[in-house]
């Protein structure tokens, strides 16, 4: 199994290779005249050499407490992508998939209750009390007393 | 004398009602933060700038600040009462508060952590006031060159005395000042690294990858290491020291102070590395050392006026040079970016009311956490026992929400989950986000200086080299880049991790 450092390393090394190629057409020109290519290409260089250096690093395979991140990361991630594919109209028109906007209150609730898979030992009932209050409260403020434009309810209410 | 007038300006911003609410506001949330677990300073500061947007500059940096040395009061009264430090600053509390609590002496240690941490607090902005402005006529003598040696300088040594890999903290700041190119060219109309997204044409929004990197990444490495944290049972007690242990306090509480106050204006984690020297110091100059860790009043004096010393401090380069010595600092800078403030020497020529401003509210929110911790430290107590279960899905919530109301942009928020995401897989592997937010900061100024300074140069480098000051700027990155791999491969043991 390739080791963290390896697998990072790899990935920072398609990275630099990566602006390298975006920025070959945006030309250095000279010294004398630096243009928007010279910055990126040192800095691409720089990853290229350094991800070398870690590659070359001998150390041990993930262990366990990429185990124990990989739950909650994944499930913060989601909760996050859920708020923001629901909070307004999205669209994938090539597979015809569209979300109608939700407003805040609901994105917010969704996001708080697959935010829960988060952690092993969730306690789903105060969290679900929670998820309907807060983000319902939380929008009010936001749009009566800070003048936000947040959506409360287009579905229903139409704002 | 001008100096008596600055500090007068500096009170009559700082004494409005408006700023005074702000300032209060922002040491009570603070002093929360530090207290409640999975949260720090820094995913609250990054989580409030959305907010800050609606106040006035220096409310809105008035306020943050608080937040920043509101949390190491915080952090000290979970690490005497709990045993667990609420920040990496109060670590070192741990040792001497936890024992002095399990004597029965928990209030007094609480009490003394609150007056050396105010006295600590009281002599650093004094230090900042008589340094800031040397420092920033200084600082205004510099061109392009000297200006890029220095940036260069800064970052150069955050990444070197970061603590573990100095390679990985490198390769975070290198991706840090990559990132920083995505968006239209500084200096010419040229988008650049955007692949056809219109979304990012401005460039990375810095709100938005700082609450992905320390706001949500914060939790999932926090869901991962939990900790137990039951109180310590035993009363309280007296919160006022007795006369001989403040005698005893005195002499650590000044040395804490100027170490704090030293160590917090380099570049790096000064203000974690702060008590730790305090502690090794006062243990060496004690008569009984083997006082340390059974409960010895200095070292909990000392530590604590260190790390408060050294908090303070750190604003110092970044509102004289516009160098963020830290994550926290970097995270300042970018709130004064937002406001259309442009940190450096030019802050205190051109808006001494906001530099001035901030300084004297610096004594002001000393002060109230001060008079206001002490008595609250009931209610502190309770709020040990929430549930993190509950509390880390409302920060979701929060940081979703804040980001969205930056441009109602669901594509922000998108943006800050993959930060997120990879913030929490990267720091478990030892890269520290720290690096990469510094380096995304003074990536745009860093690229318009070396720019300038090639174009001046006519594309030689010895225009580097022509100036003193530049080289002299450049030979300390070399120095402090050097000592740092030798230290590397020496293979010293590693100081504890970085907590932003």
């Amino acid at each position: 199994m390739p080791t963290a450092n390896r697998l990072v390393a790899v990935s920072l090394l398609a990275i630099a290779f990566i602006v390298f190629v975006n920025m070959w057409p945006a030309s250095l020109v000279t010294l004398e005249e630096p243009g928007p290519g010279l910055f990126p290409k040192l800095l691409a260089g720089l990853l290229a050499m350094l991800s070398m250096a870690l590659m070359a690093r001998n150390t041990a395979a993930a262990n366990d407490n990429f185990r124990n991140l990989l739950r909650p990361s994944l499930a913060i991630l989601a909760a996050a992508l859920l708020f923001a594919i629901a909070i307004q109209e999205f669209s994938l028109a090539r597979l015809g998939i569209i979300v109608p906007a939700l407003g805040m209150p609901a994105a917010g609730t969704l996001a708080l209750l697959v935010s829960g898979l988060a952690e092993k030992h969730t306690r789903w009932m105060p969290l679900a009390i929670l998820a309907t209050l807060l983000p319902l409260g939380f929008s009010l403020i936001l749009r009566f007393a800070l003048g936000q434009p947040v959506a409360l309810a287009p579905w229903l209410l139409g704002y | 004398m001008e100096l008596i007038s600055h500090i007068e300006l500096g009170f009559w911003v700082a004494l409005t009602p408006e700023n005074l609410g702000l300032c209060l506001l922002g040491c009570l949330i603070g002093t929360l933060v530090g207290v409640l677990p999975g949260i720090g300073p820094g995913a609250t500061i990054a989580m409030l700038l959305p907010v800050t947007f609606g106040l006035p500059a220096a409310g809105a940096m008035v306020m943050l600040a608080g937040i920043y040395y509101g949390a190491q009061y915080g952090g000290s009264t979970t690490a005497i009462l709990v045993g667990i430090p609420g920040e990496a600053t109060s670590v070192v509390t741990v040792f001497d508060g936890q024992a002095m609590a399990r004597l029965g002496k928990a209030g007094v240690a609480l009490g003394i952590a609150a007056i050396a941490s105010f006295s600590a607090g009281t002599i650093a902005t004094l230090l900042i006031a008589l340094l800031a402005a040397p420092i920033s006529a200084f600082a205004l003598e510099f061109g392009p060159v000297e200006t890029f040696a220095l940036l260069l300088l800064g970052l150069s040594s955050v990444v070197a005395l970061t603590q573990g890999s100095l390679l990985k903290a490198a390769i975070m700041a290198v991706l840090g000042l990559l990132l920083s190119t995505i968006g239209t060219d500084p200096m010419q109309p040229q988008l650049r690294l955007t692949f056809g997204w219109t979304e990012i044409a401005d460039g990375l929004n810095f709100v938005v990858v700082a609450m992905g990197l320390f706001g949500l990444a914060e939790i999932g490495s926090s869901l991962a290491n939990r900790e137990d944290r039951t109180t310590s049972s035993r009363q309280i007690g007296r919160l006022l020291p007795s006369g001989s242990e403040l005698r005893q306090s005195l002499a650590p509480i000044l040395r804490g102070t100027f170490l704090g106050s030293a160590l917090g204006f380099l570049p790096g984690n000064g203000a974690v590395l702060a008590p730790f020297a305090s502690y090794a110091l006062e243990k060496n100059l004690a008569h009984e050392r083997d006082r340390f860790g059974k409960g010895a009043i200095e070292g909990v004096a000392g530590p604590e006026a260190a790390n408060n010393a050294a908090a303070q401090a750190a604003f110092v380069p970044l509102l004289t040079l516009g160098i963020p010595p830290n994550a926290i600092m970097a995270l300042m800078m970018g709130a004064m970016v937002l406001h259309g403030i442009v940190p450096g020497p030019r802050v205190l020529v051109e808006q001494p009311e906001l530099f001035w401003g901030m300084v004297a509210s610096m004594w002001i929110g000393n002060l109230m956490l001060l008079v206001i911790n002490l008595p609250l430290v009931g209610l502190w107590v309770r709020l040990l026992r929430v549930d993190y279960k509950l509390l880390y899905p409302a920060i979701v919530l929060f940081c979703c929400a804040g980001v969205y109301t930056l441009g109602s942009s669901p594509a922000d928020v998108a943006q800050m989950a993959v930060f997120g995401f990879l913030g929490t897989m990267l720091s478990a592997y030892g890269f520290e986000p720290a690096p990469l937010l510094l380096g995304l900061v003074l990536g745009r100024p860093l690229e318009e200086k070396l720019r300038q300074s090639l174009e001046l140069s006519q594309g030689s480098v010895s225009g580097f080299l022509a100036s003193p000051i530049a080289m002299v700027l450049l030979g300390l990155s070399a120095i402090v880049v050097t000592a740092s791999v030798l230290r590397s491969m020496q293979k010293l043991p590693s100081r504890p991790a970085t907590l932003a």
